[in-house]
């Protein structure tokens, strides 16, 4: 990798970083404005005083919430890494056997059912103890990310099929899947990073149902905690940034392995 | 009965909204209004909930004693109120802000600034968003009575909503408009010269933008309807109080009385048909885009 590539990386890295901490910073203070009006305790000292440390929960943000991302993005990630496999699987069948594709369709359509219901009638199966890959399922399933993948996926697949080069190579009797690799790999890829903010929020309503204490959990705890005026906006700040740096990092990620290595874009 | 069927495939949008409508205006009917008058059948009074066919309840009742169909058609009524105020405020203003930002502002310093609004706003996520923005109203309803109440509250929180999704449409459109305006026909508008406003308004949103606007109020319902369902379940407690009449806490009350009874599924099976058709529209219109 030259160094004019790895420049660019970290500046891009940086620009993410800040935009990140910009608007947590906005967060806190859109959030310190209403506490402010509703309690008299509220001093303005709380929304300067930036500090590393939770009164909520007696800790430091930074390792605090490095534990709750790790089982955030170790859930996130193995969802990922399932809507994927899934999604390839799905376009293969709904390529390979056109025939049945409201089958296809009807299994999508799970999707549609919201990630509460998923989320009961699997405790109700499991006698209230949902094992971790259901969680992981039903996120897949519930945030909606597998039927996204394998729409833009198969959209994809039938865009590369219809080119001109496929075609003439297909008709020399090489094999689909060799013809258009190297285009379907990066622009699965890129998809796939676009479509990791949709875990991402899934993630915080299944573990808010499942009790898992990942970063959606506990935004929500923070939420109630400074509704009940416990008042701690740095721990707000610190899960409002964690939580847009993925956001953004992801589709930044997506938008550089287009650029990178796109080869229509290389031309 | 085929050419019926076909004749609602084609037009399934049109169908599809009319049905909707005559649903909602069905709500306001004494018919459902009795209804929701709860039926204490048992000798000692207590409410319970009765399954599907009772002699009077075509899909039983709920813990309340109210009929389930005449709470599941306002309930479904009470969500499409709430994404037609999330869609009305994020059409006007996203409708607005595109228009500036596609046509009228030219790189000029509001442009740039509109711009940086819409890159901090689309950076939260929209679930994010929609907390905070009932986080900040149940600490503002302590100071302002007004937003205690749920019938005022949740229509303002998915008004804010709407709000929040209007950058998203303005961007949407920006990229439309601006992809219209290198187009022939526009040009040819300017050289005849028409009005801006004819411009804007009738070529550009009415005759080529509809579909947009349509791909992405489909959307917002979707959201809305999602959304409702997600603030009114226990974990999250944000939502209607479980005795209201939406789907979300139908369900919530479900979930807590009678867990995978059938009382279950009938709310959860109604959101997940309102989802459906309107995915379905919102691809329909996204498809008629191209």
């Amino acid at each position: 990798m030259s160094m004019n590539r790895l420049f660019s990386l970290a500046l891009m890295g940086a620009r993410v970083v800040l935009l990140a901490f910009i608007v947590a910073l906005i967060i806190r203070v859109l959030s310190f404005i209403p506490l402010s009006m509703a309690y008299e305790d509220v001093e303005w000292s709380d929304l300067y005083q930036i500090e590393f440390y939770s009164h909520i929960y007696n800790d430091t943000i930074p390792g605090f919430v490095g534990s709750a991302l790790w089982v955030t993005l170790k859930l996130v990630l193995i969802a990922w890494a399932l809507s994927i496999g899934l999604a390839i699987m799905f376009v293969f069948l709904k390529s390979r056997y056109e025939r049945l594709s409201f089958l296809w369709d009807t299994v999508l359509t799970v999707s549609d059912i919201h990630v509460f219901g998923l989320f009961v009638i699997i405790q109700n199966i499991t006698s209230f103890r949902v094992p971790y890959i259901l969680l992981v399922v039903i996120l897949t399933l519930g945030s909606g990310s597998l039927k996204e993948m394998v729409l833009s996926f198969h959209s994809v697949y039938k865009d590369v099929v219809r080119k001109e080069y496929w075609r003439f190579m297909y008709s020399q009797g090489i094999h689909p899947v060799r013809i258009g690799f190297a285009e379907l790999l990066v622009r699965f890829t890129e998809l796939s990073f676009t479509k990791l903010p949709i875990l991402l929020i899934g993630s915080i309503l299944v573990e808010a149902a499942s009790n898992t204490l990942g970063l959606g959990y506990y935004l929500l705890d923070v939420l109630r905690s400074l509704e009940n005026n416990r008042v701690d906006l740095n721990i707000l700040t610190g899960i409002s940034f964690t939580l847009i740096l993925l956001v953004l990092l992801s589709q930044k990620i997506a938008e550089y392995v287009r650029v990178t290595f796109d080869p229509q874009l290389q031309l | 009965m085929k050419s019926v069927m076909r004749l609602a495939k084609v037009n399934f949008t049109k169908v599809t909204i009319l049905g909707l409508l005559a649903l909602a205006l069905v709500s306001f009917t004494p018919w459902i209004h009795s209804g929701l008058e709860p039926d204490v059948t048992s000798s000692s009074g207590a409410v319970k909930w009765l399954p599907i066919h009772t002699t009077g309840h075509i899909l039983g009742t709920e813990g309340q004693g109210r009929d389930m169909l005449a709470v599941l058609i306002v309930s479904i009524r009470n969500s499409l109120i709430l994404g037609s105020i999330a869609v009305l405020v994020s059409v006007v203003l996203g409708g607005t802000f595109g228009i500036l930002l596609g046509y009228i502002l030219n790189r000029g310093p509001l442009e740039r600034i509109l711009l940086f609004v819409a890159r901090i706003v689309k950076s939260i996520p929209l679930l994010m968003w929609i907390f905070l923005l009932v986080f900040w109203t149940e600490v503002l309803s302590s100071i302002i009575p007004f937003l205690e109440s749920e019938t005022v509250r949740m229509p303002w929180v998915f008004g804010l909503l709407g709000m929040i999704y209007s950058f998203n449409l303005a961007l949407f459109l920006r990229g439309h408009i601006k992809k219209l305006k290198a187009s022939q026909f526009i040009e040819a508008c300017e050289a005849l010269g028409l009005k801006k406003s004819t411009i804007i308004f009738r070529h550009i949103i009415w005759h080529c933008s509809k579909d947009l606007f349509g791909n992405q109020a489909s959307y917002i319902f979707v959201q809305c309807i999602l959304l409702e369902i997600t603030l009114s379940f226990h974990a999250i407690g944000y939502g209607y109080s479980p005795n209201s009449l939406s789907l979300g806490s139908l369900f919530d009350r479900a979930v807590f009385e009678r867990p995978m009874s059938q009382h279950m599924y009938m709310p959860l099976l109604a959101a997940f048909l309102l989802t459906l058709l309107f995915s379905i529209m919102a691809q329909r219109f996204g498809r008629r885009l191209g």
